[in-house]
């Protein structure tokens, strides 16, 4: 008898262990084309993810590259929320070309080391902005320019012999700032393939 | 008429104007039209990295201005966003920074840093104001702000535990006509320029069917319309109209057919030809595209993206 609830739950833990359990990634880039500043993805959307590193574009080699041709440091940041295939989660790095209070460019990264569709490989997700300080009005951060930022880390990598390719992402929504201007990128996404 | 200004140009016109401004300073009260000319040291109390510099010319008559900002490192900032003007209103209101249009187009668009905020907010009423013969201090918004009591230009400001302090290197007044009446008139300039204007305007230059002016989709008033023209080699022009953050539609002229898109979409009838489709966890996008021009619609669920392009219609 105790035998035979013991195969039961035996069963029932491989049921619920497939149902629950962890899954691989779906080899899709289903992400949401805007970071977000809510951990549940509500708000409006702010920066446009306009910038992708993938074939091998895991968490490491993607720092190691960025770094090496960018050059920009960890400066600091508020946290900003990706979308991944309906769940949210805050940036794992975020580097910048000055301190938080300058004019500056500024990046977030979200790696979950995702399988993209053929061709994509394993991406991270990068958007940036390039970003001036409103302090009359005093509500801070403002992002100024999307493309601008996007180009200098494009034409930087690009320079360093990696291979771009640009992706018509579509996703070139005004985005209101703090200071009640309006930003837009132009809905272009540039691949930049990590080795 | 197109206004650009380009920063190669100001940085030559800006030191054959220093010669002229400082021949002209010894006149610089005189009647009529003038122009104030400021350079402007910005740094952060106690550090030197954030030191900020800028140059101001403002035509408060014409409401016309040009701006540099540098780097602690020398570098032109402009150089690396948009070029652009302000508009520093005479009289109480905020100043307005405009790109690549003219100062009497009904372009708005709210400057990052307005020179007279504090002021304006102050004659306005809609700060806490403690004045006397020396002391001009003006609190708003969790900021404080030290002006200069006869110009009403800031000191200091101190925000989010930061103190800013403005150092005033030069500060004169120059009669109009050392102010070439060309300077913002060039239109031969290469430049990046970033527009927003108003939609009868953003039509006559447009290579897209639009919306109607005025037009409202759903109840909701086109509260802005962006145009934006030159500002990179892949969008030779764009416009956006936003009717909220959360229902919005663009038309892009892209300089050649996109060889790759968004992967992932769904083929979807539109009123306006087949579109893919692309649902976001909360919000959803249809792209259309006819050869290189592509129309994007934004809204929070399909129908409602859909119904954004069925309204598409032309302007005459």
């Amino acid at each position: 008898m105790q035998a035979r609830f013991l195969l039961i739950g035996i069963i029932l833990a491989f049921a619920f262990g497939a149902i629950l359990g962890p899954r691989p990634a779906s080899a899709d880039v289903n992400f949401h084309p805007y970071i977000k500043p809510t951990s549940n993805g509500s708000g409006a959307n702010m920066d446009p993810i306009h910038v992708l590193y993938t074939i091998s574009g895991t968490h490491s080699n993607t720092q190691l590259h960025f770094l090496h041709h960018v050059g920009w440091t960890d400066q600091g940041g508020n946290t900003m929320y990706f979308g991944d295939h309906g769940s949210w989660q805050g940036h794992t790095d975020q580097r910048g070309s000055a301190c938080g209070w300058c004019i500056r460019y500024h990046t977030r990264f979200n790696t979950q080391d995702d399988a993209g569709p053929a061709g994509y490989g394993t991406f991270t997700m990068g958007p940036a902005h390039y970003e001036e300080i409103s302090i009359s009005p005093p509500c801070g951060h403002v992002s100024v320019s999307y493309n601008s930022a996007r180009d200098t880390i494009a034409n930087s990598m690009s320079a360093g012999g990696h291979f771009v390719t640009w992706v018509y992402w579509g996703n070139n929504q005004v985005i209101m700032q703090c200071d009640n201007r309006g930003t837009v990128g132009d809905g272009w996404l540039v691949r930049i393939d990590v080795p | 008429m197109k206004t650009v200004i380009a920063r190669t140009t100001l940085t030559a016109l800006g030191l054959s104007m220093a010669f002229l401004l400082g021949s002209a300073a010894t006149s610089a009260l005189a009647s009529g039209t003038e122009v104030l000319h400021l350079r402007v040291l910005t740094r952060v109390s106690g550090e030197s990295i954030a030191t900020l510099q800028s140059e101001y010319w403002i035509d408060e008559s014409r409401r016309l201005a040009k701006v540099i900002d540098t780097t602690p490192q020398g570098a032109t900032v402009s150089s690396n966003g948009p070029d652009w003007k302000l508009v520093v209103p005479a009289e109480a209101g905020p100043a307005l920074r405009f790109e690549g249009l003219d100062s009497n187009s009904a372009a708005v668009r709210a400057v990052a840093y307005r020179l007279y905020y504090y002021r304006d907010a102050a004659r306005a009423g809609a700060a806490t104001v403690t004045k006397d013969a020396t002391t001009y201090l003006v609190a708003i918004s969790g900021a404080f702000a030290s002006l200069d009591p006869v110009t009403e230009l800031p000191l200091w400001i101190q925000y989010g535990g930061t103190r800013l302090d403005h150092v005033y290197q030069l500060q004169e007044r120059l009669p109009a006509s050392q102010f070439p009446s060309s300077f913002f008139a060039a239109t031969d300039r290469d430049t990046s320029v970033t527009t927003e204007t108003n939609l009868t305007d953003a039509a006559a230059r447009a290579h897209f069917a639009l919306l109607s002016p005025g037009a409202s989709f759903a109840g909701r008033p086109n509260v802005r319309t962006f145009f934006t023209a030159g500002a990179n080699p892949r969008v030779l022009e764009q416009f956006n109209q936003m009717y909220g953050e959360d229902v919005q539609l663009s038309m892009s002229l892209l300089s050649a057919i996109p060889t790759q898109l968004r992967p992932g979409g769904t083929p979807v009838a539109t009123a306006i030809g087949p579109g893919m489709v692309y649902e976001d966890s909360g919000s959803t996008s249809i792209l259309v595209f006819r050869a290189n021009v592509v129309v994007g619609a934004f809204a929070p669920d399909l129908s409602t993206a859909l119904a954004l392009l069925d309204s598409l219609r032309p302007i005459k």
